[in-house]
């Protein structure tokens, strides 16, 4: 691990401090992307744990996809300041997870029978901004960011369960919003002057959403009040660099 | 050109696709339920601790699961008047080889579980119904009596929020020597206990003879 950390310090000092040049230079752009959405940790579980251990953290999220727009502005050869909007989805609920959700309350509430029902999708708006260091190699522009910010949910799945005809409770969709951070890397590879075709990955996290949640009289079940999101998106799309200043 | 038009119409396609908005549904049977064949009440003698009495009721099932007749015989408490008892509901199936203590999992379940005691005959003035009270709603009263002289007070709470009574164990107050019943029921409330009898279902409701001398 400690090798890991040594070799990227070093290939980042080589390039931070490397001979500059005019072409060197890391020049301003704004690019939209697209790929997909991988989500992880607990916000990829489908997992409704046992009983008095339920996992009130498993997000039962999956591969989605995102479309990101970003842009940096370089006020120094190779670091600058940039800017990302993404959306993202990370799916919702399907057969399987709602049946392990209805086993799950179920044995939660002793009861002969439960119904699940969701419906609905992650999906979420980030609005994050931070440092980004660039750094071009003839046709090649590398690229790695840090940022952070707000992640705006706009949608969450809502899951209504009913006990045995007797009581009904709702997780309700959420549009919460929360702190969140990601970071990434990622290549452009110039097209001419001012185009490029770009390749990026990042891992974005947030500690959570919050969720509320309708008609829980009893402390019993699978409680969900605040919702996880992490995860890794790749994306392709096109960029367009600004001219440097002479 | 077209071509890349018609790639970007594809993608377009594939991510409303993944993007749709679909209802799932699913219904969960239990997969198995213990059968509450034996109820015990245990009660010690606050002021004599080997004063301890210990009642049952009892109804086990034939070979093909059906109930048989209850056995009452050994369903009665006999306390002394004007005493206090700390009592305890134990409650086993003994379809279970070796039988399953099932007051242990309603204790883990005692979030949504009520338990309520009904002495009878009672007197009017002393049918209170709150959510702490242990009667029974719709419990017949006598206006002449004579009554059984008792009251249960649950001791136990929950882990709700605010907690509320659970009645695994309680107390047993005896007044001037009476005969009569108590009626006792477990209440399944599950999501909609709030320290009434009425919601949700009774997983026992059975019945004590009780002589205080």
């Amino acid at each position: 691990m400690k090798n890991i950390r040594y070799t990227i310090l070093v290939i980042f000092s080589l390039f931070l401090f490397q001979d500059l040049n005019a072409q060197d230079k890391g020049k301003s752009f704004i690019g939209i992307s697209s790929g997909l959405a991988f989500p992880t940790g607990q916000f990829a579980k489908s997992d409704y744990g046992t009983f008095g251990h339920e996992n009130d953290k498993a997000g039962f999220g999956k591969t989605g996809f995102n479309i990101t727009l970003d842009g940096a502005y370089y006020f120094l050869p190779k670091i600058g300041w940039g800017g990302i909007a993404s959306f993202m989805d990370h799916g919702g609920l399907n057969n399987s997870d709602v049946n392990k959700l209805a086993a799950g309350y179920t044995d939660a509430f002793g009861v002969a029978e439960s119904t699940v029902e969701a419906q609905g999708r992650y999906r979420t708006i980030n609005l994050m901004t931070g440092p980004y260091l660039s750094f071009p190699l003839k046709k090649f522009t590398l690229d790695f960011r840090a940022v952070a910010g707000v992640v705006k949910s706009l949608s969450t799945p809502t899951i209504t369960v009913t006990l045995e005809d007797q009581s009904t409770f709702t997780q309700r969709s959420s549009t919460a919003a929360a702190f969140g951070w990601q970071a990434g890397a990622g290549a452009r590879y110039a097209l001419s002057n001012t185009f490029s075709l770009s390749l990026r990955g990042d891992y974005f996290q947030t500690s959570g959403i919050k969720i509320s949640n309708d008609n829980r009289t009893n402390n019993a079940g699978r409680l969900v009040t605040k919702q996880p999101l992490a995860g890794i998106n790749i994306a392709i799309g096109v960029s367009y660099s600004f001219r440097n200043r002479k | 050109m077209s071509k890349f038009k018609n790639q970007l119409m594809v993608c377009a396609a594939v991510l409303m696709l993944a993007a749709c908005n679909k209802k799932e549904k699913a219904v969960a049977p239990t997969i198995s339920n213990e059968a509450l064949t034996t109820v015990q009440l245990v009660l010690i003698n606050t002021a004599s601790p080997f004063d301890k009495d210990t009642a049952t009721w009892q109804q086990l099932l034939d070979v093909n699961g059906n109930p048989l007749p209850e056995d009452t015989s050994k369903a009665i408490l006999n306390l002394h008047a004007g005493t206090t008892y700390t009592a305890q509901v134990l409650m086993y199936d003994k379809t279970q080889t070796p039988a399953t203590n099932v007051s242990d999992e309603i204790k883990q379940r005692a979030n949504y579980h009520l338990f309520f005691f009904q002495p009878t005959p009672i007197s009017p003035s002393n049918y209170v119904i709150s959510t702490t009270t242990t009667n029974i709603p719709g419990t017949v009263t006598s206006a002449s009596g004579p009554y059984l002289n008792l009251t249960v007070n649950r001791t136990d709470y929950d882990t709700n929020n605010p907690p509320m009574q659970v009645g695994l164990t309680d107390n047993f107050v005896t007044g001037a020597a009476s005969d009569g019943h108590l009626r006792v029921v477990m209440r399944h409330q599950p999501n909609v206990k709030n320290g009434t009898y009425d919601p949700g279902s009774s997983d026992a409701d059975i019945s004590f003879r009780v002589h205080i001398y």
